[in-house]
């Protein structure tokens, strides 16, 4: 089954419905994150520096250019979220991270 | 150094530089037709559907000419050096760090490099040992042969040794790789090539898995003996099931290819070097006068 999420999302039962196997079409803001942020956040004890609630977490580092004084996309994709999965159940009960892609 | 050996050396960094982010971009045509027929057997719906994402993935690559995947690795280069090549390896490896970096500068590309134990980035993806060589060195030619392999981490981190007893025998290789690529599942980006070391010593296994991975896809060993060790153990591994990105599937793995050293009478090293299914490679010779000529399926 194909759905289609709109993130952050503010109603949990659009999570909730989701079944293993079923295909999501994102919508709206992506987040990426990967191991060194993690750990910061968790082991070193820095907040975040965005509100994470109902965020759509992409687990990458991209390809970056930088443009004057802001960094321009060259490419971005997923690594492997495997590696960091003791951060998943932390990061959805305190900071309401609600998928993460990968 | 006198001129020649200047431009020679210059002319080594450029084929490295170009190599890195050729190899980044544009997939060889040998992984292309093996990801195209692994589309086509693939009976899993979810297996059918994560093989036609990566094809549309290497298809918006070639269009906006941009990398097929975010990871750009280790920089790992097979450096073939025939005897009369006037370029001495030592300045030969600072060729192709000075090359790394400038691809990575000039592109931008990200750069992965990193102390390994403070953690903070070391350079262009170069630092200390960075780049990685793997060397040969030829009779009866005056040609460098180098070929580019940049290295995810997703995959380089499913690497594995074990340091079989003779009476564990081909059936305790065989059983290694299989309980490997089982425990590996979905992490390291299959399907993907499967890099196979036996022999040698521990080190040496690790090393010649990684030339496996290094090879052109479905390439047999010379030795038919070990031949038919990589057509057993590519039948095997995609029995698992694991299959595209570890969603279940026919298709586990691209193929399996094992590259052999002797041993002592009392060792069974093996060892396994997984390569993710985007495995970038591209290759060039440089004459002795500097001419390179690019190679895109070696």
């Amino acid at each position: 089954m194909t759905h289609e999420l709109t993130f952050p999302v503010t109603d949990p039962q659009e999570i909730l419905k989701l079944r293993a196997g079923d295909e999501v079409v994102v919508q709206g803001h992506i987040i990426g994150i990967r191991d060194r942020t993690q750990i910061r956040i968790f082991d070193e004890g820095q907040q975040p520096p965005m509100n994470l609630a109902g965020a759509l977490l992409l687990h990458t580092a991209p390809n970056v250019r930088k443009v004057g004084d802001r960094y321009e996309k060259i490419c971005i994709g997923t690594t492997t979220s495997a590696r960091m999965v003791r951060f998943t159940e932390p990061l959805g009960r305190e900071y309401g991270v609600r998928a993460i892609c990968g | 150094m006198p001129l020649l050996q200047t431009d020679l050396k210059r002319a080594v960094e450029d084929a490295a530089a170009h190599l890195y982010v050729w190899a980044l971009k544009d997939i060889p045509q040998d992984l292309r037709d093996a990801l195209a027929a692994a589309r086509d057997r693939e009976t899993s719906v979810t297996g059918k559907r994560v093989l036609e994402t990566i094809h549309r993935n290497v298809s918006v690559a070639d269009e906006d000419k941009n990398l097929v995947c975010q990871d750009t690795g280790i920089a790992v280069y097979h450096a073939r050096v025939g005897e009369h090549f006037p370029l001495h390896p030592a300045r030969i490896y600072e060729a192709l760090r000075d090359g790394t970096a400038r691809a990575t500068i000039e592109h931008p590309l990200r750069s992965n490099a990193v102390h390994t134990i403070t953690r903070e980035n070391t350079g262009p993806n170069i630092g200390h040992r960075l780049p990685i060589v793997h060397w040969e060195f030829v009779t009866d030619s005056d040609e460098l042969h180098l070929k580019c392999v940049p290295k995810g981490s997703g995959s380089e981190n499913m690497s594995f040794l074990k340091m079989c007893v003779p009476a564990d025998g081909v059936a305790g290789i065989k059983r290694f790789v299989l309980e490997s690529i089982v425990d590996a599942g979905g992490k390291p980006c299959p399907p993907g090539i499967v890099g196979v070391g036996i022999g040698g010593s521990a080190d040496y296994a690790m090393h010649l898995a990684k030339e496996a991975i290094m090879r052109p896809i479905g390439t047999r060993n010379p030795d038919p003996v070990v031949a038919q060790l990589e057509d057993e153990l590519y039948e095997l591994l995609n029995e698992t099931g694991i299959g595209p990105m570890g969603l279940g599937g026919d298709v586990t793995v691209l193929q399996c290819h094992v590259e052999h050293a002797d041993t002592h009478m009392t060792l069974n090293p093996v060892a396994v070097n997984y390569q993710c299914w985007a495995a970038r490679r591209a290759s060039a010779h440089i004459g002795a006068d500097g001419e390179i000529a690019y190679e895109r399926d070696a």
